[in-house]
């Protein structure tokens, strides 16, 4: 009895993680970074954090050097390819820093 | 005949207008990541001083194998799937830096440039700078020279001045000796400077700020700050952070943060 509770339980879980495929974390899901990954995973099951990290080295006019970063955050229900994403927001970076670079 | 007038009379006025002072050029090394050396011309009367460090003059002191390889890097570097991270290398030009000091308004106005903040004029009242007179002296391109010693935003300077050019000025914003600064360097010897040449009675070039954005330079050094280092949402599941080191090598502490 108890294994087909639990089994039925599992049903639910999977279906409802299905239906949830893509969505994006309701309003209170603004997550504190300090939260490892797997302890949200843990916790609510379904939340993934997605880390986009694009680094800038430039030589400042000292000749020191430089590193400019610029992290971007995606929290998703569940997790999605992020390749993409990234892609597009380091070219982001990249072309408002060559319209910020001086010339 | 007026025409004539005007053609004989016009260019007699024009040198008359011209100010008249003493030109200094300065050499200037840093000492950093890539080790490099520029050249700066200073144009100084009584009233005031104008400096231009020049960026077409910078020359790279030695070659260095960190810079090597970064150049060699592909712009974008492919993803990994779980989480990204790209490098992306850039070789930014920067523009001559200029600091005008007026004497009679006691204002000083520096030219600063920032990957964030583009370029802007910083304005400040005269940096008062406390120089500690040493029984010290040497000989620095056939003058004269006495040590003195301060302390100025951080950074500890060690300054050669002569009596014998009974100017008040040096490089960059080093100013207030009881006689022209011929040679400065930080204690830790990452910056430099040594005059070349001095030549006195000069037409001077008319003095003119760029066109930019004038901003109070504590109003600046807040921005700065906050630039540097900050955190925000770009929507409800996205947030952005950021880090970059803003402040330039030459003011580390500023007057009013020492007491904080």
């Amino acid at each position: 009895m108890k294994k087909m509770f639990l089994s039925a339980l599992a049903c639910v879980a999977f279906a409802g993680s299905t239906f949830a495929s893509n969505e994006i974390v309701n309003e209170n899901m603004y997550l504190n970074d300090e939260v490892d990954t797997n302890v949200l995973k843990e916790n609510s099951g379904i939340h993934y954090k997605y880390t986009c990290n694009v680094s800038i080295y430039y030589t400042d006019a000292w000749g020191r050097e430089q590193v400019y970063t610029e992290t971007k955050y995606f929290y998703f229900v569940t997790s999605l390819e992020g390749g993409g994403m990234c892609h597009s927001h380091a070219n982001t970076v990249a072309q408002r820093f060559r319209t910020l670079s001086p010339n | 005949m007026k025409y004539l007038y005007i053609f004989l009379f016009t260019p007699i006025f024009a040198i008359y207008g011209q100010t008249k002072g003493t030109v200094l050029k300065y050499e200037v090394y840093y000492n950093f990541t890539t080790p490099l050396s520029r050249e700066i011309d200073v144009y100084a009367t009584s009233d005031n001083y104008y400096s231009i460090e020049k960026m077409n003059s910078t020359k790279k002191v030695a070659k260095n194998n960190i810079n090597d390889n970064k150049e060699k890097l592909p712009e974008i570097i492919p993803n990994s799937l779980e989480n990204s991270s790209t490098v992306l290398a850039f070789d930014v030009k920067w523009n001559d830096l200029l600091i005008y000091n007026n004497k009679l308004t006691n204002k000083l106005y520096t030219t600063v440039q920032n990957i964030d903040l583009g370029r802007n004029i910083t304005v400040e009242e005269t940096p008062k700078i406390n120089w500690q007179i040493v029984k010290e002296t040497k000989t620095v391109k056939d003058l004269n020279c006495t040590k003195a010693i301060a302390n100025f935003r951080g950074i500890d300077w060690e300054i050669w001045f002569t009596n014998e050019i009974p100017l008040p000025y040096g490089p960059w914003k080093l100013q207030g000796a009881p006689g022209l600064i011929v040679e400065a360097n930080t204690a830790d010897k990452k910056i430099h400077f040594l005059l070349n040449t001095i030549q006195y009675n000069k037409i001077l070039p008319e003095i003119k700020l760029p066109n930019l954005k004038e901003i109070d330079l504590k109003e600046y050094v807040d921005l700065l700050d906050e630039i540097g280092n900050y955190e925000y949402y770009e929507d409800r599941n996205t947030k952005v952070s950021k880090q970059s080191n803003t402040r330039s090598p030459f003011e580390l502490i500023y007057e009013w943060e020492e007491n904080k």
